[in-house]
Order: C-alpha cells, then structure tokens, then sequence
C-alpha cells in the first residue's frame, strides 16, 4: 500500500483508492477512544484560529478550543474556583477561574474556547488562569451524554 | 466485554447506509406484497392498480424523506420521534411518539423476523409448517447475539445489505431484460385461478391498499436518531445518505411492483410464495439467484430486527434521562440493564409471533400505526422547532415539515380508518396503558425529589466522635482485621463489636482487646437478630449521631458467581438499607489480595473519602456529613455527568449551598458508571493496608417496596462492582423520605 501511495504520478486513482480504504479500514479497527479522539480533532479543526492544545506554548497568550470532560469546584479556596478540563484530541488542559460563584454555562460535554497566557501547571498539563472564554457546543458523540 | 465497545465508531457514509438503512430497506421484501394481496381480495382485475398506488408510496416517501432531511440538519444530536416531539411539543406529546416507538421497536421485530422467515420458506416449502418455531429460533439468535454483545463492524452490516441491494438490482435487471420480448408469467404457485371480479373495486379498497403499500415507509427515522454516528460534516452526511437510501428504496419497491404486475403475480393467503420470491422465480427460472434472491431477503430482515435491539435501549436510555422511566435505563453501559431490555423486546416480538400465527399481512395490521404516529408527531414537532428557532431558511423548511405532518397525518387517518380492525386497535389501546406506566414513573420521580428538597431536615452533627461503630463479626479472618483497623483509625465515639457464634470470641480478644465483643444468641434467622441487635443500640445512642454497621467479607474470588454463592450476606445489606438510622459500611476483601505477612489490624495511613452525588438535596447533604465523621485524608464528591444540564445544576447548587468540600463532576463518555469509577480511584492507589478509598453512597428509601426499584440503582451497581476492587470499602447511607420530618424534638 505504501508503495502505491508513493506513486501518485503514475496512479493518481490508486492512491485515491488506497488512502480510502485505508480511512475504512481505521474506522473498522480503532477502539473507541481513538474514534473519539480523532472526533474531537475533527470538532477542533471546524474552530477557526485556535492551536492544537499539542502545540500550546507556555508563557504565551493563545487561543485554544476543547471540550470540557471534567469540572472541579473548590469552595474552600478563598472566594471559591472553578477547574474545566478539556480536550481536543491531542492532549488536555486545565482553565481555572476563581471567585465565580456559579458555571454559567460551563458542563461537561460543552466545548469551550479560551484566550489567556499559558501557564505550566503542577502535573504536565498546561493550565490558563482566569481567561476570557466562549462557550460553543462540543461534538456530543462520544465525548459526554446526548 | 468492554462497555466502550457498544458506541459505534464514526462512521463513513458508505458504512453508515448499511447500519442505519436495513430497516428502511428491507420492507422492499414485502411493501408490493402487502398491496396486492388487497387489490386481490377484489378480483384479478383490480391487480393492475399495483403500479400507481407504488408510485403514490413511492411520492409519498420522497416526500417524508425529504421533511427528514429537515429534522436531520436541525438535530445533529439525534432527534429521533421522541426527541422532536417531547423537546417542541411537550410532555404528553413526547409520551405518545415514546410508547409508539417503543411498540414499533417490538413490531420492526416481529414483521422483520416473519418475513425473513417467508423468504426461507419461499425457497425452501417443506418448512412450512415449522414457520413459527424457525421464527422463534431467529429472534433467540438475534437476542443471543446481542446478549453476549456482538462486536457490530461495518462489515457486519454490509455484506447483508449490500448483498441485499445486488441481488435485488440483478433480479430487476434480468426482469427487465426477459420483458424486451413480452414479460415471462409467474406461475402462482398455491395462489389458484383468481376470479376476475370478486366485487367492485371501490376507493376505500383503493386507500387500502395504499396503506398496505405505506410499509415502505418503515424504517426512515433510523438515520435520524443516529446522526451523531456519522463522520463530520454530522448532518450533511446524514442527509446525503438518507437521500441515497431513498433513492435506492423507491427504485427497488418500483421496480419490484412493475415487474410483479407484468408478470402477473398473483398473491393470496395460501400463496406458497412471496410476491418477491415469485419474481425471482418467474425471473431466474428458479435457479442459483433465485436462492441467493431469498438469502439475501432473510438476511436483510433479521438484520432489519437488529437494529430494533440496538434501538430500543438508546430509547429507554432517553427516556430514563428525562425520568420516564426507571433510571436505571440510563446507564447503557450496564450489563444486566442492556440485558433486561432485549429480554423484554424479544420477549413480546416472540409473543406477537405466536399470537398472529407468524401472519406476515397481520402483524403488518399493527405496524404502521406506530410508524405513522411518530413520524406524523417527529415532523409536527418541526414545525413548531423552526416557528421558535426561525434559523435561516425556516420558512422553507416550515413548509415542508408542515406538508409533510399534513400527509403522513392523513396517511395515519387512513391506516387507522382501514385496519383498525384487523389489528390496529390493539396498538391503539396499548399506546395510552404504556403512556400511564411512564407517567406515573415520572410523578413518583417528582414526588421524590420534593421530598429530598425538604427543607426542614436538621443536621446531624458533624463532629467525628459522633460517629458508633459496630463490627459484624460474623468470623475473624481477614476482612474482619481490616475492618478493626479501618474503625480504629476513624476514632468513633464507641466501637463495639457482635458475633452469631461464640466460637470466635478467643480469636476476637486476641486481634482487637480494645473492642468489646457481644454473643448475640436467640432464635430466628440471622437477618432477624442482627436487626434486633441493631435495634438495641440504636435505642441507647442519641438521634443525632450516626450508627454504622461495619461488614468485614472475605469473597472467594472475582465476579457476580461469588455474590450468588453466598448470598446471605448480600440480603442482609441489601435490607439493613430499610432499617432507620443504620448505616452499612461494607469491608470487602478478595481472597486472593489477602497477604499473610501483614500486620492483621493495621489502621490505614490515608483514607481518601469520595461521596457519589447526583444532585443537591437531603440525601447528598446527611451523606457528606456522614463523610466528616469518618476522618478522611481527603474528602471530596464526585459526580458522574449523564447529562449535560443536570451537571450543569449540581454545580450551580453545590456552589449556592456553600458546602465545604471539593466536587469534581466527571464525563463519563460510555455512561458506563463503574469502569468510570474504577478509572478515578486509582489515581489514589488503594491497596487495603495504608491506603484506603472510602466510597460513601447517598441513597434513599421509599416505603412501598415496589417503588424502591424505581431508586439507588446506580448505587447497587456501584457496591456489587466496588466489592472486587482491592482497598475499596463502601458506605450506604440510607435517607429515609418517611422520615422527612425529623424525628428530633431538640
């Protein structure tokens, strides 16, 4: 099969034939968390001017879109924060925001688009502190519940 | 099998028309049948009509096809009848389109299987007399397949309906070929000489046909609730494919209807073969394709059932979310839930079987009512979606949603009007009994949640020495050390410990002198005394401290078997859960973690304490204050995210009650609650001895015992899967909505 792909010149239609059978045959033999990774990388794409959370880079401000699969709320911090993690297939991230007193709007299974400074967090996640967010629907299948 | 594997992977359209279109595909095998046997019953004359009312089926289709693509594109989540409806029409509504889906999962089984069976039978006449059982053996297959949790790959639902396609377009290729030179005759085989005029052919005889014909129709709505399966762009997929499904659809029912009326099939009760069947016949001469023609057609058609078994428990699943019926519906991932409703699907598609002798034209009596009905509520529903959204384009799309309700609402009228007694009555009078059960599921939910809001509830108090403890034991082995050094190192305000024999007083001393020991005799069954026991102090210990019963349990191995091998211990949890003011903290030990080395009572070092929560209510609040007694390391509730909203409203609640603890609301993206759970607490690495995982379980008791089912269900799950995970005692904290009042007077 790589051989023929290799020949594009010579078979423009076999390696047309090849690459979809190939995608076919992905579709048949990956397990579940690779179908959902690859649908939230396919969700990502569809946002325009965010970077892939793979290639996020610390101490830089940056856009960044993801779906929330894990919420942390921890009143005992001062005034309380609220943790999202999400993820777009490639890796994920932590946004912390403190001093909010309700999730207006953020759930699991939401997609969520942030812009702040990227920061290193305590585990080799990158984390974002208090950024400006928008909240867009996820891809729903396979990521949470309908 | 993993729970993970029941979600479809996303899927490429040339996949997805397979998976989703067999249904809709398959009713090509018996739509032209349906409508001749009709036009017969007034004489061979009447047979010609064939080919204009398929061509209204056919216009007809298109038309609900194109109205889908609609709902398609508006409801990229799935917005199968019941979504649409409940969503834009209301409670009611949604009940309607519900029951009627839930008996048309049942009827795409029967119908499916019985004319699977025919084609068998067309090929093959010695079976006639064994249609029913080979029918029952099909549906056992297909439950079977499911049960054990069949692997559904691409492949698997290709071949048939491919398959299926090919040799229905050889056949129409042939026929069409061998009528160049004047079309070959069917010969009719069982029909007998058909009168020419039996009786006039009126226009209800002409409706009625139509609505025979109308089973075409059956099966559209698949594609429609599984738009989240299809690969990005999710709608534009979907809509494709169901274009192509439709197109493929009208072209064979035309096709096989034109060549049935100029082969001159005739077909009457007593036909030996099916009007497809007799095609083939007349087309191939009976020979190789004709057999493959008839595999393919059964193939199709059991494969048309399974798609019902996939179906139905999405459904239930939905309706659970929104509380119409019991949750436990909701956790799909479960085996034993899955597993109850195939057995129930199968069940009723057999007794439908067996009832209607394995009558194709009968059962068919049934169907359509159930299809019309929810695709005539689907695109009301529409309607009402685009006047509230007024997306771009929604007056197009208005209109032809609201075209389509019209004609499927007349197409309704008619299955209604002309087979309403030959079988339609008895969806008619099952929908509304099956919109009551779901109705009065939903109030009792309602009941109990206002019940749990109570306000008046006091709280109990939260210092740790308020916290009695009393060791089951029951033997002194290694489960029983565990819980001695568990209850020690949460420092209870008594700790005390009984026993059914005396037998193990000696081996008590020797383990745990600081804990006194009492011989509990009398007569009755162990369930009896341990409750009496109980009973006893609780009467000693004030109100407002906890009382908990610790479990020490030694399990021979791994698996649901060893709960069924002992299950006196299990009945004695599961009715302690009724018994007021008694906690049950389960101390569950694998035989094969036990480690002999091992300083026996060890106190752990570390407790992690997690509370399982749903919501915010009385419940949840008396089990985190149950939680403060137990000394934990870290204390935090977590919750497992079902739904988006309810998520979203725990949090807001967690926060609006200012509650000092941490909760973490998970995805669990296959709703499969355990796996989930498992996966969490290892991040805290329980090995029984220095680090222990406490789960404490909020549950609530219901006195009439037959509602209790309706509850705790996720709970039950959750302490029969906890019991095999190493280092993981369970808590049940039972809240009695009786006791809503609080008994204390202070």
């Amino acid at each position: 099969m790589e051989t023929l792909d290799q020949a594009p010149a010579i078979l423009p239609y076999f390696s047309v034939v090849t690459k979809r059978t190939d995608s076919y045959w992905t579709s048949l033999t990956q397990t579940p968390e690779e179908a959902r990774n690859e649908n939230l990388k396919v969700w990502a794409s569809t946002i325009q001017g965010v970077v892939k959370i793979a290639d996020v880079k610390i101490r830089e401000r940056q856009k960044v879109a993801g779906v929330i699969t894990n919420i942390r709320i921890d009143p005992r911090e001062g005034s309380g924060s609220i943790e999202a993690t999400f993820v777009d297939g490639t890796g994920q991230m932590l946004a912390k925001w403190l001093g909010r007193q309700a999730l207006q709007g953020i759930t699991l299974g939401m997609g969520l688009i942030i812009e702040g400074t990227i920061g290193a967090g305590t585990t080799d996640e990158p984390i974002v502190l208090n950024p400006e967010y928008v909240l867009v629907p996820g891809p729903e299948h396979g990521v949470a519940a309908h | 099998m993993s729970s993970g594997e029941l979600e479809h992977t996303l899927l490429p359209k040339t996949i997805a028309l397979p998976v989703f279109s067999s249904d809709a595909l398959s009713s090509v095998a018996y739509a032209t049948q349906e409508i001749l046997l009709v036009l017969g019953a007034v004489g061979a004359a009447a047979l010609s009509n064939v080919v204009p009312i398929s061509f209204a089926v056919g216009t007809l289709l298109a038309l609900v096809i194109v109205s889908y693509r609609q709902t398609v594109r508006a409801y990229p989540n799935g917005g199968g009848a019941y979504i649409v409806s409940h969503e834009n029409l209301g409670d009611k509504a949604g009940l309607l389109a519900a029951s009627a889906l839930l008996i048309d999962y049942v009827l795409t089984v029967s119908v499916s299987i019985t004319a699977g069976t025919d084609a068998i039978v067309t090929a093959a006449p010695g079976l006639e007399p064994f249609k029913i059982e080979i029918a029952i053996a099909f549906i056992a297959f297909v439950a079977l397949m499911n049960l054990r949790g069949v692997k559904e790959s691409g492949i698997f639902f290709a071949i048939p309906t491919y398959g299926f396609i090919l040799s229905i377009a050889v056949l129409l290729l042939t026929g069409f070929t061998s009528c160049l030179g004047g079309c070959p005759q069917a010969e009719n085989l069982g029909a007998g000489h058909l009168a020419s005029n039996l009786e006039p052919l009126t226009w209800f005889i002409i409706l009625k046909a139509f609505a025979a014909g109308t089973t075409a129709l059956t099966g559209v709505e698949a594609i429609s609730n599984g738009v989240p399966a299809f690969r990005y762009p999710q709608s534009k997929n979907a809509a494709t494919t169901l274009t192509i499904m439709g197109t493929i659809s009208i072209s064979m029912f035309l096709g096989v209807s034109w060549l049935a009326d100029k082969m001159n099939v005739i077909h009457v009760h007593g036909s030996e073969r099916t009007v497809l069947g007799e095609i083939a016949h007349t087309a191939f001469g009976g020979g190789l394709m004709f057999y493959v023609v008839q595999v393919m057609t059964a193939m199709i058609l059991i494969l048309a059932a399974n798609t019902a078994f996939a179906d139905f428990p999405r459904l239930t699943s939905i309706l659970a979310v929104d509380r119409f019926m019991p949750r436990q519906f909701m956790n799909r991932g479960d085996r034993l839930v899955f597993s109850n409703g195939i057995v129930i699907l199968s069940f009723f598609a057999g007794l439908l079987i067996v009832v209607f002798d394995a009558d194709l034209n009968r059962l068919i009596q049934l169907y359509l009512v159930g299809v019309f009905m929810s695709f005539t509520l689907s695109q009301a529903g529409m309607v009402v979606h685009w006047r509230r959204t007024k997306e771009r384009g929604w007056r197009r799309s208005l209109g032809i949603n609201a075209f389509g309700a019209c004609l499927t609402g007349t197409v309704l009228v008619v299955v209604i009007a002309t087979k309403f007694t030959g079988g339609a009555w008895i969806v008619i009078a099952a929908t509304p009994v099956l919109m009551f059960m779901m109705h009065s599921v939903h109030k009792h939910y309602l009941w109990v949640k206002e019940q749990l809001a109570d306000a008046e509830r006091i709280p109990v108090d939260r210092r740790p020495g308020h916290q009695n403890v009393v060791i089951f034991a029951h033997k002194v082995d290694a489960a029983t050390a565990r819980a001695i050094g568990y209850t020690r190192s949460i420092r209870p305000g008594t700790a005390r410990a009984f026993a059914l024999d005396k037998g193990v007083a000696s081996a008590w001393k020797r383990l745990a002198p600081d804990i006194p020991l009492t011989i509990v005799q009398g007569s009755g069954s162990m369930r009896a005394k341990v409750k009496a026991h109980l009973r006893s102090i609780r009467a000693t210990l004030p109100q407002d401290e906890f009382l908990t019963l610790v479990v020490p349990e030694v399990l021979g191995g791994r698996g649901w078997r060893e709960l069924i091998r002992h299950p006196s211990m299990q009945l004695l949890k599961g009715s302690l859960l009724s018994e007021p003011g008694v906690q049950v903290l389960n101390v569950p030990i694998v035989a094969d973690e036990i480690d002999p080395d091992s300083d026996e009572a060890q106190e752990p070092a570390r407790n992690y304490v997690i509370i399982l929560v749903s919501a915010v209510h009385n419940s949840t609040l008396q089990a985190i204050e149950y939680a403060e007694t137990l000394r934990p390391t870290d204390l935090r509730a977590l919750s497992f995210g079902l739904d988006p909203q309810e998520t979203e409203q725990l949090g807001n609640e967690w926060l609006a009650a200012r509650i000092p603890h941490p909760l973490e609301m998970q995805d669990s993206p296959f709703r499969d609650i355990s796996t989930s759970l498992r996966h969490y607490i290892a991040q805290f690495e329980p090995n029984g001895r220095d680090r222990i995982v406490t789960i404490v379980l909020p549950e609530w008791v219901v006195n009439k015992q037959r509602h209790q089912i309706l509850h705790n269900q996720t709970a039950l799950i959750v302490k029969r899967d906890m019991l095999f995970e190493p280092g993981v005692v369970v808590a049940s904290v039972p809240y009695h909505l009786e006791d809503a009042v609080p008994q204390r007077t202070s």
